[in-house]
Parts: C-alpha cells; sequence; structure tokens
C-alpha cells in the first residue's frame, strides 16, 4: 500500500501508511502514574537550568501525553 | 492507582537518554519488597575501572546521545568511595549524574551536609523510604537527607513503595513526609511481587483486577547495567529473570555497548511495549493460541508485572522472539514508535517512511 504523508497532522516529517494510522487510530495509548521505583526520568535539558532544583520538582512528575494518549 | 497530577511537558523520555548502574547489591537493610534482594550479605558492586570503561562508552555513544546516569543499587552509598570515583567520572564524561538512596548515612543533618559536600557531581537524589524501609530507617533520616538536599541545592524527590495505595501505613507515610516534603517530591511505585517480594509478601495486599492492564510501559526508556555487565531495557520486575528474553539486551562483558544499543534501537518488542504496552503483546499471545500460558489476574492499571509474566516465560519469550524477527510486526513497532513516542530512529534504521 502506498505511504501517505500525514503532514496535515502538522507533526510528522516521515510518512506513515494509511492502514497503519487506521489501526493507531483506535489504539489508544495508555499513560498510567505507575513510577518505577529507582530511576527517576529526568530531563537533562532541565538540569542544566539555573534554577534547576525548583524546576526538576516539577520534572519529577514529568509525564508527557502525546498523540493518541489516555491518560489514567 | 497513583494518579498524576501535573503533566508538565510534551516530551517523553527518549530512549536511552538515561542510564542506569546498578552500583552493588549491598545494602544496609535486606527489605521484605527488594526485587534484586539486596542485603548486607550480598558482595556484588561495580568494578571501578570497569565502570568507568562502560561510562566512556556511553559519553561517546551517538556523539552524546546518553547524558544522563542515575546510580542505583542495593545502596549506592554504601561503598561512598566507589560512588565518587564512579560519579566523578561520569561527570566529567559530561553526563548528569543522579543516585538512588535509603538514606541512612544521614544520621544528622549536619553529617547529611557533609557527606553531600563529598559528592559534587550528584545532579539529583532520589530518597527511598516506606513502610518496608522504615523498620531499619527512621523516617528522621529521611528527614535530614531531603532537608540536606534542599540546603546543598541539590534536587531531590523521596520514592515511596507500596503494595497498596489505600494502605493506611503507606498514606500515613506519604503525610508524615509532607511536612518536611513538597507533594510533588513524593513519588508512589507499586512493588511488584518477585524477588525477595514474592518470597517475602506473597499475595500482599495487592489490588487484583481480572483482565489485562493498559498502560503503556513506563521504564523501557532507560536501560540498566549491572555489575556482571548485563544490559537489562529498564529497572522494573524484569531485572529478577534469570534467562534470556526480549528486555535482556546483552552484555558489556561481550560486546561494546554502541553495539547493543544500536541493536535495541530496533527492537520490535521492546518498543511495542514502550508505545502501547505489554498488552499489546498478551493479546498477540492470545491470538498465537497461547491464552493458556498468560496469567488471569494483574495488579490493578500496573503493566510492569504482566511484562514480568510474559518476559519470565519461556514458551511465551520463544514466542515473542519469533515475533521480533517478524519484518511486518518490527514495521509496526517503528510506526507506533514514531506515532506515539516521536522517536523516527528505529523507522529510519529500518528504511521506512521515505
Amino acid at each position: 500500500m502506498a505511504e501517505e504523508p500525514v503532514s496535515s497532522q502538522g507533526t510528522f516529517a516521515y510518512r506513515i501508511p494509511q492502514e497503519v494510522l487506521d489501526l493507531f487510530a483506535d489504539d489508544f495509548r495508555v499513560v498510567s502514574g505507575v513510577h518505577l521505583h529507582g530511576l527517576i526520568w529526568i530531563d537533562p535539558d532541565v538540569l542544566m537550568q539555573p534554577e534547576a532544583s525548583k524546576a526538576l520538582a516539577e520534572q519529577f512528575d514529568f509525564i508527557a501525553v502525546p498523540k493518541g494518549t489516555i491518560h489514567t | 492507582m497513583e494518579s498524576v497530577s501535573r503533566m508538565t511537558g510534551s516530551r517523553e523520555p527518549p530512549f536511552a537518554q538515561n542510564f542506569g548502574l546498578m552500583m552493588t547489591y549491598r545494602c544496609q537493610v535486606a527489605c521484605p519488597h527488594c526485587i534484586v534482594k539486596a542485603g548486607p550479605n550480598r558482595k556484588e558492586e561495580v568494578a571501578v575501572e570497569e565502570a568507568c570503561n562502560w561510562i566512556d562508552q556511553m559519553a561517546a555513544y551517538r556523539g552524546g546521545l546518553i547524558r544522563v546516569l542515575a546510580l542505583t543499587g542495593g545502596e549506592p552509598f554504601f561503598n561512598l568511595s566507589n560512588l565518587r570515583a564512579v560519579g566523578g567520572h561520569a561527570k566529567a564524561c559530561g553526563l548528569a549524574v543522579t543516585a538512588v538512596t535509603n538514606g541512612y548515612w544521614a544520621g544528622s543533618y549536619d553529617e547529611a551536609l557533609g557527606i553531600l559536600a563529598g559528592l559534587p557531581f550528584l545532579d539529583s537524589v532520589a530518597i527511598s523510604t516506606d513502610v518496608y524501609h522504615q523498620a531499619a530507617i527512621p523516617l528522621a533520616r529521611v528527614r535530614n537527607a531531603a532537608t540536606a538536599c534542599a540546603t546543598a541545592g541539590i534536587p531531590f524527590a523521596v520514592s515511596v513503595c507500596t503494595e497498596n495505595v489505600a494502605d493506611p501505613d503507606y498514606l500515613a507515610i506519604v503525610q508524615a513526609l509532607h511536612e518536611f516534603c513538597e507533594a510533588d517530591r513524593v513519588l508512589t511505585a507499586i512493588v511488584a511481587p518477585v524477588g525477595r517480594a514474592r518470597e517475602q509478601l506473597g499475595a500482599g495486599r495487592y489490588v487484583m483486577v481480572d483482565g489485562l492492564p493498559a498502560p503503556a510501559c513506563p521504564g523501557g526508556h532507560a536501560p540498566v547495567i549491572f555489575p556482571d555487565g548485563r544490559v537489562i531495557a529498564c529497572i522494573g520486575p524484569v531485572i529478577d529473570i534469570a534467562g534470556p528474553n526480549p528486555l535482556a539486551l546483552g552484555n558489556l562483558r561481550d560486546q561494546p555497548l554502541a553495539e547493543i544499543i544500536e541493536r535495541a534501537q530496533t527492537n520490535p518488542v521492546l518498543h511495542m511495549l514502550r508505545a502501547l504496552g505489554p498488552r499489546k503483546l498478551a493479546l498477540r499471545v492470545r491470538e498465537a493460541g497461547l491464552a493458556h500460558e498468560l496469567r488471569q489476574r494483574f495488579i490493578e492499571e500496573e503493566p510492569c508485572y504482566l511484562c514480568y509474566s510474559l518476559m519470565s516465560n519461556p514458551r511465551i519469550v520463544a514466542f515473542l522472539d519469533d515475533l521480533g524477527r517478524d519484518d511486518e510486526f518490527a514495521r509496526l513497532s517503528a510506526y507506533a514508535r514514531y506515532y506515539y513516542l516521536h522517536e523516527p530512529e528505529m523507522m529510519e534504521l529500518l528504511g521506512l517512511g521515505k
């Protein structure tokens, strides 16, 4: 199947085939509040900020909500 | 399940930007929930020279893609000499350095400040405390460690494990933490019934439900290196699995780090887990006629125990190995990684999307 551009969605530089997009349309990604004990996700860009301590307090709760995501 | 109070960013944790290093299995305490069975009688710890070599490889990988090294254990502060050597080397290599600790070393506020002054490479600290740790390490030490971190300008969080977020003892600890620690800094993890937890907590107080938990994998972005050189895709319950499985990425004593991580970049099972969670794999297992191999009940809304159940079953692992070699599944995984996580690497490596 031909791979169709999805530039109309404004986020994808690569082409994703329409049949795959159709599959993903009903395949929501669920992000839970589960943390893995031990390793904390830390954004290194935030670490480099002058007020890293304050900024990181927010990063500790950093969970992104990308396209197709349900947040529980 | 813990709810997430805020969503402060638009990025997913990128693959392999953060790495973990298991410094040691030694710990002052042998908590009943510890999945790696750490304790005072364990001997295994990293060899400093070898760990520094691994860190050199991290710093060189893809021109600096790896940016954070999280030092964990066991108790990384158990051997301060090793912690200084490894953490200092990582810092000198340009990595941000974090550490996980039980806070035992903070006998007083002043003592804690002194210890931290000797660890100038630390960019953040995660302090573990919960019902299990507190049997041996009182909350006062956690308070000392946390307030010393605040004074020293070291960002910190407090990690709390529990079997059940409705447990009154867990709730009491969280409330006590809030007396000296902002709520945002207190993170909860559901302890998985593996390792020592399987032996000592048993069925525990988990909220078990029928059906497959839906959440995506929360930890497969950050591989972890163990003292014997093994590289595992995450720090979750799967680290308790001795046998081969798709999340056992390789061994640094056999292969260079770049080779292991480049192979992991196109690991279809790993990235499908990250994009859509272990439920997606479990549904494939069912479709393949292996439903009888799956557990029927899981911890409510907790994906890691389902993942562990898949990766610790040799018959399911054999199926997943075959699935990982299937070109169509690999293609779907690459697209899912791009679509949900905005990571094009796997598509590029597989020549898709042009």
